[in-house]
């Protein structure tokens, strides 16, 4: 018995006809415009060398919470939070009335190559923290950390916890080793201070690439042989475009802070098993006392359920909260399901607190 | 060791009596480096036909180990091209040699890679064998070449995240970016010290001076907030 049964001339037709759709999405891939970076009207606020703190215009009636500062991951770029007018979370939060800033910690070059974790976490993000809490006189903000940024948000809030009022991490990991986080079995076996001695900074192309193995045909062949589908939808191929733009936006990474994060988290999954020391001052997950609500994805490959789990167990807080989207990774910025469920989320959230 | 393999080192080994000594023998030299370089080549083609034309499996075994052996072949001809010499030339060479050190690291990780891969790939046509046709298939009929296409990344990803999360996966794959990263140690020594010859910058004093003003910097913040 075979489940094969492709007709032979049916199959020169349907290859005919993938061809002819792949090329016609291809040609009108290449006539669109470039994408831009972000949809929603917003002010740079506040500069400290290349890292902008930018705040976003309402667009609706001040829901009267405390602003919402949101710390992204170092390794891409944070327009994935404002893709476009409907696959934009910022949209969703602005929309619910929330006061929303956002960190792009811009490109590193060559001059940022000593750059520490110190630097991002009590320099950077601790800067923008001020930035709002002066010139807004309140004595606290809710941080919302996505992925490396919500660890990068851990450790500041730890160190921290009186700038915060409310903590909301998203698909962030916490324990590096567990068994199904591959990243973590891939890179454990890396000399990383010898890595960054002789490349300096770590090219973005070379973390792209990484990132595109963990599931090399699902996010190659598959991706583009999905053009065919699409082929004749200028608006999908138009999100397409888009999407394609921020996977291979990957800023380079400050050499020694890159170092410290591999080594640190990575490799010896300090924020777990302790001995974490950033700018001279241990960190320890047991001071966050805020309350926190920790987002996760169930088909998540880079940050699995698994590695985001444990933090309950280790912050100090009593009020913490789990939810579980239904997706993965990329999923749960832009899916359709996510621009409702998100905002609403943890609009409700920080709502009730 | 033939005669003419004597001959040869006792050649080399000869100073040179003059400038147009050294050059034929130096002539002589890549002329025999050539003629090795020829015979490698053709051995090579032999493996390749041989191994496209035999079974997989025992078969990429001995080509791993066919291509290992015209690579330290190759190396040491390689090697014999140089003379050996001494003073500030001798380190000049050493420099080369650990250049290509390097560069045959380099292509060994490339290659165990490779291999690994090449079992991924194996198991993933199983893997869609056993899916379409095998004892446990199970399913919809598979109609038309997409709905093959989406079953063979399925059958992919499953035999490349096997693969993937074992201890061999992860220490190639550490070791091809080792390799890379010391061969890049190696070229950028050797362009630096070029650069030094000429006056020029290089990438090592302007990482000095990166530092320098990342250590002022932060001693600058320490201060302005006292």
């Amino acid at each position: 018995m075979t489940r094969f049964a492709i007709d032979a001339t049916q199959a020169a037709g349907e290859l005919a006809d993938f061809s002819r759709r792949l090329m016609a999405g291809a040609r009108s891939l290449a006539e669109l415009e470039a994408p831009g970076e972000g949809c929603s009207a917003r002010d740079d606020v506040h500069h400290e060398d290349r890292v902008v703190l930018y705040r976003y215009r309402p667009l609706a009636a001040s829901a009267g919470l405390p602003p919402l500062l949101i710390c992204y991951a170092l390794v891409n770029r944070p327009y994935m939070m404002d893709l476009q007018p409907d696959r934009s979370l910022i949209r969703g939060l602005l929309a619910r009335g929330l006061d929303v800033y956002l960190i792009d910690w811009g490109y590193p070059e060559a001059a940022d190559r000593f750059l520490e974790l110190d630097d991002y976490v009590n320099r950077y993000l601790a800067g923008c923290i001020d930035h709002i809490r002066r010139t807004l006189d309140v004595p606290a903000v809710n941080l919302l950390g996505v992925c490396q940024g919500g660890t990068l948000a851990l450790c500041h809030t730890a160190l921290h916890p009186d700038g915060v009022r409310n903590l909301v991490t998203m698909v962030t990991p916490v324990d590096f080793h567990t068994p199904e986080n591959l990243l973590s079995k891939w890179v454990r076996g890396v000399d990383v201070d010898r890595m960054v001695e002789v490349l300096g900074n770590i090219p973005g192309e070379l973390l792209n690439a990484t990132f595109l193995s963990l599931m090399p045909l699902r996010l190659s062949s598959q991706k583009y042989a999905g053009i065919a589908d699409i082929a004749d939808d200028p608006a999908a191929l138009a999100s397409f475009l888009r999407m394609e733009k921020w996977i291979f936006d990957s800023p380079d990474q400050a050499g020694t802070a890159f170092a410290q994060f591999i080594r640190w988290f990575f490799q010896e999954n300090r924020l777990v098993l302790g001995g974490l020391v950033i700018g001279g001052r241990r960190v320890e997950l047991r001071q966050i006392d805020c309350p926190m609500l920790n987002i996760h994805a169930s088909q998540d490959h880079l940050v699995p359920p698994s590695a985001t789990l444990p933090l309950r167990g280790l912050i100090g807080s009593h009020d913490y909260t789990s939810f579980e989207f239904d997706g993965g990774h990329i999923g749960i910025y832009v899916s359709a399901k996510a621009q409702v469920l998100l905002p609403r989320t943890i609009a409700e959230w920080l709502e009730n607190r | 060791m033939s005669n003419s393999d004597e001959f040869r080192h006792v050649e080399r080994d000869v100073p040179f009596a003059s400038h147009a000594d050294a050059e034929s023998a130096a002539i002589h030299r890549i002329r025999e480096f050539a003629d090795d370089y020829l015979d490698i080549t053709r051995e090579l083609c032999k493996l390749v036909e041989a191994h496209a034309s035999g079974a997989p499996g025992a078969a990429s075994q001995a080509f791993g180990k066919g291509l290992d052996q015209l690579r330290n072949a190759l190396k040491e001809k390689f090697e014999r091209l140089y003379v050996p010499v001494f003073g500030s030339l001798r380190a000049q060479q050493q420099a080369t040699e650990g250049l290509m050190a390097t560069s045959v690291r380099w292509q060994r990780a490339v290659t165990r890679v490779s291999e690994l891969l090449s079992t991924v790939a194996a198991d993933a046509v199983e893997k869609l064998i056993a899916a379409l046709a095998g004892p446990d298939a199970s399913g919809p009929p598979v109609t038309s070449l997409r709905q093959l296409h989406e079953l063979w990344v399925d059958c992919g990803e499953q035999a490349f995240s096997v693969a993937a999360h074992c201890e061999d996966f992860a220490a190639a794959q550490a070791e091809l970016l080792a390799a890379m990263v010391e061969m890049r140690f190696e070229q950028r020594r050797q362009i630096e010290e070029w650069a030094r010859a000429l006056n020029l910058p290089t990438r090592g004093e302007i990482d000095a001076i990166h530092r320098r003003l990342h250590e002022l910097g932060r001693v600058l913040r320490e201060e302005q907030k006292r």
